[in-house]
């Protein structure tokens, strides 16, 4: 078989089976060594290669490519990899400068998690957690993808694509910045306190930061204020791979382009949806400690201590790494059962998976 | 050319990280014989330049250098035992576990191990069993260096002062009537004023709704008049002490020993109605929000033009500018309907613990800790204490063989002169000095009279602070399970209750916390029966 | 990963409304106009609603800090200022930052590039060795790791401990953005190019650079937004690996800034809190500009299918 027959026949190289890219790859070696005069074994003969001799020929030949990965997957291993390794001092009574598996390793079993989990707060660390993460979700989900919708129903692409930019912005505005303007507009001493006091309130303003209720809505406002924008392009860019056909064809049937956000828009986008579903479920219990840090005071502990917080207020900065390790270990765990879950619920469901 | 420069840089970046740990390992090898970390804010002055430094240094001929992290920086160390370069730390401020932990651990030294060559520290041991018991670690080792500063003013930390020429300006014929019948005059307002705590909140609406210092807003809306203002659990000044008033021994801990045991003052019904009368202070704006979230530079900062009607502080020096001071008087603790007084103590401790530790990395620990002896020389702890006497903060003189300390600073205030001159740490300055070697500051004797005069008398019976204890491990470890979601509990629930924003009863409270606080409870009750019996008064 | 199917389907059951649409030309419904209506009024007001809180931001670094403090900013500056400007520009400390975090997002940056678009190529090709073990190893990061305080043990015991070297390395290689760039390469570059140098006997580090890099220019520069972006932006890693307050980044002097508030005695002090108010104004708008000039300029890169390739 000739090399161009061969390549003729074949879609492209990122779509060929292994078997179709095989004989390619075997036409191809024919051609050159017939050049060059010399020919192999397995072409003299004529004999089929076994897996490993055309791995190994691969591998010969095109090998060079690991270099490009290689200096990214040993970063990985350090970095990720290696901090799975210390999950053992969720086992240990560590202190920074102590060997993780030495002699002197002091292992003191399931003691850390007993300790974390007797911990007479854990219960409200634990459904602080998850009603700010399930509010989020709830909040923050459906938002994007009715921002994209309405968006992409905007006749104007130059209104539309204007507006998109706006929107994005914020999403790379700083953590700091974030919650420093969080606090100029809601905290005391802030623009919303200075008003309400202007207006005849009370002296003392609403001093949000220092209602235990208002913490959650102050978050999931602000991360939405962020990031909505951020998470619709996504959708965006999905609905723009809509067929436009199908809007006609809607419209004929008399569809009012309400009623077509229904019928066609968002089910072109339900993969989409619904592969991030998967994904924001995996990370359903992971809030970042950083920016509930940033926004807790000593009025508002009661819903803004979270797991993250603990870990690195108690694990980190008061030097009980044994068991911000182990409450860490318990957030990790609890992430991935969250993602498996999700994903065979969803497989069963709508026959979409991530794996 | 262009891939040429691309893959230049990437092997450079590739090559940058393991040039970095190179560097980042190579350590810093010290020129000097010590070095030391020292907490310190960057507005003190350098430890290096300090006079009182070089004099030791000169007097022990030893090359002691210091470097330095600011306490914010240091807060977030969490392991400055394995600081590169370092002998010692200054002002280390370790909690009793980790003190162990790096002690069992062999981090530090064990300065038992080393006291014939520490005279002045022997002595101190062998003169004060009390504070030889503190300092012990549940192996019976000596890991830390203490400060020791005795004078009697830790334990009262509130004083109430109130503003009379506001009083005045509400009296109507030289007199104010209160609801209580009783009538204050002109003369009544000298330090010492009485009041019963139901007049003292009418006088502090109508603060909050006259215009006293008549801009032309009252403090409720929108003016600048704050009626009563404190740092709600900073150490001074806080809210404990109106609390306390009606009628138990509050301090911010609020855990105290009453008659030899160990007492949670929220478990007493008491305290939970003082919250809720307090609540309605906070929704009048007697109380302000800022109370619960200022830090104590704000508060001192707002408070110089005299805009607060009343505050707690423990001297109205620091909070009010020269020329409006005298236009505060001391409260008597506030009373309640039936005349009594009740004041709590606090548990705040003249003798700090972990004030410095030795490393066991230094090479030569015996000559550190000679150093370190020098400082607990009368003479060095004043001078630690207050700032040297090169810099002023003492006469050049001796008086009768005292050191007498200069109270002018010209422009600056007593306490910036201290917080820039003063190192602080190793000090024993106690009863064994004042009088004899140190004369004690003017300021520090103004509290006292003050104390004596309109704090003490009224202390809760039976009341007294908890001492430095000897914990076991395993105590050491549930206290540290407990006692800090514990103390976060009670604290967000006071302020919530206060605050009118509480999502809980005070029974649900209770339940919540019933077994952190025996927990907590039982491991101090038998920690200090053992304090009492090893000190020979049981 | 079955999305294509869907689309498929739903393309064939409409073929034949192709032809109708031809016939009659059909007009917007009524119902639409309401429609129009509304969804502009939720767009709008969500523009207002991200608008406004960097509009006040900006009005408030302009006017006296007094009148902000009294709740009479809110719609336009009054007794216009710029002292706050001028005590920023004062202010060592916020400028030995700046050029710390210009240094660590420059070199970071560089790092995180070389890392993460190589490694995309690298993974795009099937031929790739071990493609599927490493493909599994990288995805498992993604959601399961040692969790924070083991990752700073690690990073002591690299010696990154107190070293800023951290601010440059840390994050290195962002999973999610590799895959970013897989998809990438996937599906921009075209396969002919790639089989004719194939034949050409070019090498894979010759394909790399002559053919891949040159057709990468979007997706290099959306990967230095994004890295540029979090370097620029981390305040926190200063504190957890406790750095030298002469190192510090940007982000955590100005989070010292905001969250502290320093003081004295005497008057003076409330005069210090009057330019303390202001100067959080004015260094939020100057830690923020530069993001927000960076962005539009990659901005348009967005469309080209880069941000949605990395969930096919």
């Amino acid at each position: 078989m000739g090399v161009d027959e061969v390549k003729e026949n074949l879609p492209s190289i990122d779509e060929m089976t292994d078997e179709e890219y095989e004989r390619m790859y075997d036409a191809v070696a024919e051609q050159k060594t017939g050049e060059a005069g010399v020919c192999t074994q397995s072409f003299v003969e004529n004999k089929p290669l076994t897996k490993a001799e055309r791995w190994k020929m691969n591998f010969k030949r095109r090998g060079w490519i690991l270099l490009f990965i290689i200096p990214a997957l040993i970063y990985v291993l350090i970095f990720c990899y290696g901090p799975m390794y210390g999950i053992l001092i969720a086992f240990q009574d560590f202190m920074p400068g102590d060997e993780i598996l030495g002699s002197n390793t002091l292992w003191v079993g399931w003691e850390n998690f007993q300790t974390f989990f007797a911990n007479p707060n854990f219960k409200d660390y634990f459904f602080n957690t998850f009603l700010l993460c399930i509010f989020g979700f709830i909040v923050g989900f459906p938002l994007p993808i009715i921002v994209a919708l309405l968006l992409n129903s905007l006749p104007r692409p130059k209104i539309k694509k204007g507006l998109q930019i706006l929107y994005y912005a914020p999403h790379f505005i700083s953590l700091v910045v974030m919650v420093g303007m969080l606090k100029f507009i809601f905290g005391s001493d802030g623009l919303l306190d200075a008003l309400s006091v202007k207006m005849g309130g009370d002296a003392n303003g609403l001093q949000l930061f220092l209602k235990p209720g208002a913490f959650r809505p102050l978050f999931i406002f602000s991360g939405n204020w962020q990031d909505f924008g951020w998470s619709a392009i996504i959708y965006i860019a999905a609905l723009a791979g809509v067929d436009p056909a199908l809007h006609e064809a809607a419209k004929v049937d008399g569809a009012s382009r309400f009623k077509r956000i229904f019928s066609v828009d968002l089910p072109a986008i339900a993969p989409t949806i619904i592969m991030l579903m998967i994904l924001s479920v995996g990370n359903l219990m992971s809030c970042g400690y950083e920016k509930v840090l940033l926004m807790q005071t000593d009025g508002n502990l009661e819903t803004s201590e979270i797991l993250s917080t603990y870990v690195y207020k108690f694990g980190l900065m008061g030097g009980q790494y044994g068991v911000g390790t182990a409450a860490g270990l318990f957030n990790s765990v609890i992430n991935v059962v969250l993602l498996i879950i999700a994903n065979t619920v969803s497989k069963k469901l709508s026959g979409n998976s991530m794996w | 050319m262009k891939k040429k420069i691309l893959a230049l840089l990437m092997a450079a970046t590739c090559a940058l990280p393991t040039l970095g740990l190179m560097t980042g390992c190579g350590g810093n090898k010290s020129k000097h014989q010590f070095t030391i970390l020292a907490v310190k804010e960057s507005t003190v002055q350098n430890y290096n330049d300090m006079p009182v430094f070089k004099k030791l240094n000169e007097e022990t001929g030893k090359d002691v250098y210091w470097t330095f992290n600011t306490s914010s920086q240091y807060s977030q160390n969490n392991d400055p035992v394995n600081t590169e370069g370092i002998d010692a730390i200054y002002h280390a401020g370790f909690s009793n576990k980790n003190l162990y932990a790096y002690g069992k651990r062999n981090r530090i030294v064990a300065i038992d191990n080393y006291l014939d060559s520490m005279p002045n520290f022997k002595k101190i041991l062998d003169d004060r069993p009390d504070i030889h018991e503190a300092l012990k670690s549940p192996d019976g080792h000596i890991y830390s260096l203490p400060r020791i500063e005795e004078m009697g003013l830790y334990q009262y930390p509130n004083i109430l002062f109130i503003n009379k020429t506001w009083i005045e300006k509400l009296m109507t014929n030289d007199e104010l009537a209160l609801p209580s019948g009783a009538k204050l005059t002109k003369e009544d307002l000298k330090d010492g004023l009485d009041l019963k705590r139901s007049d003292f909140k009418d006088i502090l609406q109508k603060f909050n709704t006259t215009d006293m210092d008549g801009d032309g807003a009252v403090g409720a809306s929108g003016g600048k008049e704050v009626p009563l203002q404190f740092v709600s659990n900073n150490w001074q000044g806080n809210i404990s002490d109106l609390i306390a008033s009606f009628g138990l021994p509050e301090n911010i801990e609020h855990k105290t020993i009453v008659n030899g045991q160990v007492t949670f003052t929220v478990e007493d019904q008491k305290w939970y109605d003082a919250l809720v009368e307090l609540k309605d202070w906070y929704g009048k704006t007697l109380i302000r929000a800022t109370a619960f979230t200022q830090d104590q530079d704000q508060f001192l900062a707002y408070g110089q033009d005299g805009r607060y009607g009343a505050f707690y502080w423990w001297e109205k020096e620091t909070v009010v500018n020269k020329d409006l001071r005298d236009d505060y008087i001391i409260v008597k603790p506030l009373a309640d309907d039936n005349g009594n007084r009740y004041v709590g103590v606090s548990n705040k401790l003249e003798v700090e613990k972990a004030e410095c530790v030795v490393l066991s990395k230094c090479r030569d620990v015996k000559g550190l800790l000679s150093y370190f002896d020098k400082f607990y020389e009368p003479d060095y702890s004043a001078q630690l204490n207050y700032g040297s006497i090169e810099s002023g903060a003492f006469l050049a003189e001796k008086q009768d063989g005292m050191l007498i300390p200069n109270d002018d600073h010209g422009e600056q205030s007593a306490d910036d002169f201290r917080m820039k001159n003063a190192p602080y740490g190793l000090v024993y300055l106690t009863d064994a000095v004042w009088g004899k070697t140190v004369k004690m500051e003017s300021r520090a004797e103004l509290r006292q009279q003050r104390l004596a005069a309109y704090v003490k008398p009224y202390s809760y019976e039976g009341a007294t602070n908890i001492p430095n204890l000897n914990y076991s491990e395993k105590e050491l470890n549930d206290l540290y399970t407990y006692e800090s979601s514990l103390g976060n509990n009670i604290n967000s629930f006071m302020v919530s209750v206060i605050r009118g924003s509480a999502t809980q009863t005070y029974e649900e409270f209770l339940d919540k916390n019933k077994s952190s606080i025996n927990t907590v409870k039982s491991i101090n009750q038998a920690a200090y029966d053992r304090y009492l019996t090893a000190l020979g008064k049981k | 990963m079955n999305m294509k199917n869907q689309q498929v389907m739903n393309n064939q059951d409409i073929l034949d409304l192709k032809a109708q649409k031809k016939a009659n030309k059909i007009k917007n419904p009524k119902t639409d106009i309401v429609y129009f209506v509304i969804c502009g009024l939720i767009l709008f007001l969500l523009a207002v609603i991200i608008i406004y809180p960097l509009y006040y931001i900006i009005i408030a670094s302009i006017s006296d800090p007094d009148a902000v403090m009294t709740g009479e900013v809110w719609l336009y500056p009054i007794k216009l200022t710029f002292s706050g400007y001028g005590q920023l520009f004062k202010n060592s400390d916020i400028w030995r930052s700046y050029g710390n975090t210009i240094l660590y997002t420059v070199l970071g940056t560089v790092f995180n590039v070389v890392l993460t678009i190589p490694a995309g190529w690298a993974l795009s090709r099937e031929y790739l060795p071990f493609r599927k073990l490493i493909m599994v190893l990288l995805i498992i990061t993604m959601f399961f790791g040692g969790g924070l305080v083991p990752y700073i043990i690690l990073c002591r015991s690299l010696g990154l401990y107190q070293n800023p070297l951290i601010l440059i390395i840390g994050g290195g290689v962002s999973v999610y953005n590799v895959f970013m760039c897989k998809s990438f390469f996937t599906s921009n570059v075209p396969k002919e190019v790639l089989e004719a140098a194939e034949i050409d006997g070019a090498g894979e580090i010759r394909t790399f650079f002559d053919l891949v890099l040159p057709l990468a220019k979007s997706i290099i520069s959306v990967m230095v937004l994004f890295y540029a972006v979090g370097h620029w932006n981390n305040y926190i890693d200063a504190y957890i690996f406790n750095i030298d307050q002469e190192f510090y980044p940007l982000q955590t002097v100005l989070n010292e800034l905001l969250s502290v508030t320093k003081g004295g005695e005497g008057d003076v002090v409330l005069e210090q809190m009057r330019a303390a108010t202001q100067i959080k104004f004015t260094s939020i708008i100057v830690a923020t500009v530069p993001i927000l000039i960076l962005y539009p300029m990659i901005e348009k890169h967005f469309g080209q299918g880069v941000l949605v390739g990395s969930f096919k």
